[in-house]
């Protein structure tokens, strides 16, 4: 009795995938790989770009940076507590923060337009995007 | 069943889903992507999903993510972690009801996860209010496969295991 159970059990779990898990799993890749495009136009041929940081969506810095540029590292009060970013040359990254897990820290540098750092806990975003157009559309010689 | 073996076999549920949760939050994140996470107190939704009936799952649901939030004391943690509990377990009842026949427990959480993240990233949007939090859901969608298909594989042998049990009592 009790070992024909065991097998009933052991039979019924071999046969664990049916046909709709398959269609499950191609709409979120599907979904996924359409958000990527939508998401991820930005171009990426510049090398410099403006860096805005918002905290608690209120924009506390904006500035431009650009390959070469001077390292400096400074300091933003967030929702709880102090985030310490970087600024080396066209990057930036997340080097210190308040939050529990760390995760923006471990995100690294970003470099090109459209990429951001987003620390959750202390609502801290680093925005890279474009840096603004200037008055001048170009200059010809 | 009696009314007093439900609100047992709720609590026993609910407190599988809390002790998962807790033992979560002790392991280091999987993923570098905030919210990202294996999604084990899922499984006492889900085995209530198979076990009992919809209805029930939505309660221990409502317990886990309620209690829970207040056990790790964080007000947005609980909205956030409550909002997409509900949503994905609507979306698993749906399923159930739908498509019973052809969908397994695995493909039932696998779908529970992705609308979770979902869920969960719209809620977090209520709070920081900003566009670029958008980015994350593509990644957030693909992490979904293999913690819903984990989840999944765990309920499946579960409730194989428990069914008997669940079965004898009733």
């Amino acid at each position: 009795m009790q070992a024909s159970e065991s097998k009933n059990i052991s039979r019924k779990s071999k046969r664990v995938f049916k046909p709709g898990d398959v269609l499950i799993i191609s709409i979120i890749i599907a979904l996924s790989i359409f958000t990527i495009f939508s998401s991820s136009r930005a171009g990426k041929e510049t090398k410099s770009g403006e860096v805005t940081i918002e905290v608690n969506g209120k924009t506390v810095k904006k500035f431009l940076v650009e390959r070469g540029g001077n390292r400096r590292v400074f300091s933003v009060e967030g929702v709880i507590g102090v985030s310490k970013i970087e600024v080396k040359g066209e990057k930036v990254r997340m080097v210190e923060s308040a939050c529990r897990d760390k995760i923006c820290v471990r995100m690294g540098w970003i470099d090109s337009p459209g990429q951001n750092i987003v620390c959750l806990p202390n609502r801290v975003v680093i925005r890279y995007t474009s840096p603004r157009k200037t008055k001048v559309d170009s200059i010809t010689e | 069943m009696g009314s007093t073996r439900r609100v047992t076999n709720l609590a026993l549920l609910v407190a599988v889903g809390l002790s998962l949760s807790i033992v979560e939050s002790t392991l280091p994140p999987l993923f570098p992507i905030p919210g990202a996470k294996l999604g084990l107190a899922n499984i006492a939704t889900v085995i209530t999903l198979v076990l009992f009936d919809p209805l029930m799952a939505f309660e221990v649901t409502i317990f886990r993510t309620i209690l829970g939030g207040l056990l790790r004391g964080s007000i947005v943690g609980l909205f956030l972690s409550f909002s997409g509990g509900i949503v994905s377990t609507l979306i698993m009842v749906l399923i159930l009801i739908a498509a019973k026949k052809y969908v397994s427990v695995i493909g039932l959480s696998i779908a529970g996860a992705a609308a979770h993240n979902i869920t969960q990233l719209a809620a977090a949007f209520l709070f920081v209010r900003h566009a670029s939090l958008f980015v994350y859901l593509p990644y957030m969608l693909l992490v979904s496969i293999p913690t819903g298909l984990f989840v999944g594989f765990c309920s499946t042998r579960l409730s194989s295991s428990l069914k008997a049990i669940v079965e004898e009592g009733a």
